[in-house]
C-alpha cells in the first residue's frame, strides 16, 4: 500500500518543472494566410444566413400566402354566385340534383 | 507599447499592432491549447482561431479585464468547444456503428507525450495526461492553467470568472480525482 501511494504521488508530481512550449515556427505567417482566406474570401455570415436576408424571405412567404388565401376566397364566392338557381336550391335543402338521383 | 496603447491601435485596425499582439501571446495560447487538447495539430488550429476571434471582436473589448485574461478566456472556450464537438462526433460514430450504418473505426489516441516534460518523468506524465483528459471540464481547465501556464489562483479565477476559493476547491478536487483514477488504474493492472 505505501508503494502504491508513493507511485501515485510520483505520477502526480510528474508535471513539476514542465517547460512551456513555444508556438510553432511561422505561426504568424500561417495565421495571416488563413485570415486572408477566411476574412476576405468569405464574409462572416454567408448571404443565405444573414438575418436581414432570412427576414425578407419569411416576409415574402407570408405575403404570398396571404395573397393566395385572399384570391382563393374570392374564387369560391364567384363560383357560388355563378351556380344556377336550381342547384343553389338543391344545395340549400340538402337535396341532390337530378343526375345524383339516378346514379 | 503599453497594453492600453496596443488595444487602442488594434481597435483602429492597425496590422502592426495585431502582429505585435500575436507575437506577445502566441506561446501562451499555444501552450494552453496544447495542454487542453493534447494534440499538436488541433492546438495550432485552435490557437489560430483564437487570434481570428480576437481580431474580429477587439472592437467589443472594453478593458474590464486584462488583455491576457480575455485571450486566455477565448482560448479555454475554443478548446472546450472543440473537445465537445469531438466527443459528439465520436458518440455519433459509435451509435452509427451499433446500427451498422457507419464503418468508422473508433480508435483510442496514442499516449500523449508533452515535449516539455523532463525525460525521467515521460511515462508518468503521459499516464497523468490521460487521467487529466477524463477530469470534468472546470477541474481540467484550472489544473492545466495552474500546472502548465503557472497562473496564480487569482489569475485563474479571473479567466474562469470565479473566485480564488472556488479555484482552490477545483484544484483540490482535481487532485483527489486524479489520485482515485490513478489508484484505480494501477489496481486494474495489478
Amino acid at each position: 500500500m505505501p508503494h502504491a501511494k508513493d507511485q501515485t504521488d510520483k505520477i502526480l508530481q510528474s508535471l513539476n518543472g514542465i517547460s512551456k512550449l513555444k508556438a510553432p515556427d511561422f505561426f504568424y505567417t500561417r495565421l495571416q494566410s488563413r485570415m486572408e482566406k477566411e476574412l476576405l474570401a468569405s464574409p462572416a455570415f454567408p448571404l443565405l444566413l444573414r438575418p436581414a436576408f432570412l427576414n425578407t424571405c419569411l416576409a415574402l412567404v407570408f405575403v404570398v400566402n396571404l395573397v393566395t388565401l385572399a384570391s382563393g376566397n374570392k374564387d369560391v364566392e364567384q363560383v357560388k354566385k355563378q351556380e344556377a338557381p336550381i342547384e343553389r336550391f338543391a344545395t340549400e335543402y340538402n337535396m341532390g340534383t337530378a343526375d345524383q338521383l339516378y346514379e | 507599447m503599453t497594453e492600453q496603447e496596443l488595444i487602442s491601435q488594434l481597435q483602429k485596425g492597425d496590422e502592426q499592432a495585431f502582429k505585435l499582439l500575436v507575437h506577445r501571446y502566441q506561446d501562451k495560447v499555444f501552450n494552453t491549447a496544447f495542454g487542453m487538447l493534447q494534440q499538436h495539430g488541433d492546438a495550432e488550429d485552435i490557437a489560430q482561431e483564437v487570434f481570428i476571434k480576437v481580431y474580429r471582436s477587439v472592437q467589443q473589448f472594453k478593458g474590464a479585464s486584462a488583455l491576457s485574461t480575455w485571450i486566455y478566456r477565448i482560448t479555454i472556450t475554443k478548446c472546450l468547444d472543440h473537445i465537445r464537438t469531438k466527443k459528439r462526433k465520436k458518440r455519433f460514430g459509435n451509435v452509427l456503428n451499433i446500427f451498422g450504418i457507419g464503418n468508422q473505426l473508433v480508435y483510442e489516441p496514442a499516449d500523449f507525450h508533452h515535449p516539455g516534460v523532463v525525460l525521467d518523468n515521460k511515462e508518468n506524465a503521459a499516464f497523468l495526461f490521460k487521467m487529466i483528459d477524463n477530469l470534468p471540464e472546470n477541474q481540467k481547465t484550472a489544473f492545466i492553467l495552474n500546472k502548465l501556464e503557472d497562473l496564480s489562483y487569482a489569475a485563474i479565477a479571473e479567466v474562469m470568472n470565479t473566485t480564488e476559493s472556488a479555484v482552490d476547491s477545483l484544484l483540490q478536487r482535481a487532485r483527489q480525482n486524479l489520485k482515485k483514477k490513478i489508484l484505480a488504474k494501477n489496481n486494474e493492472h495489478g
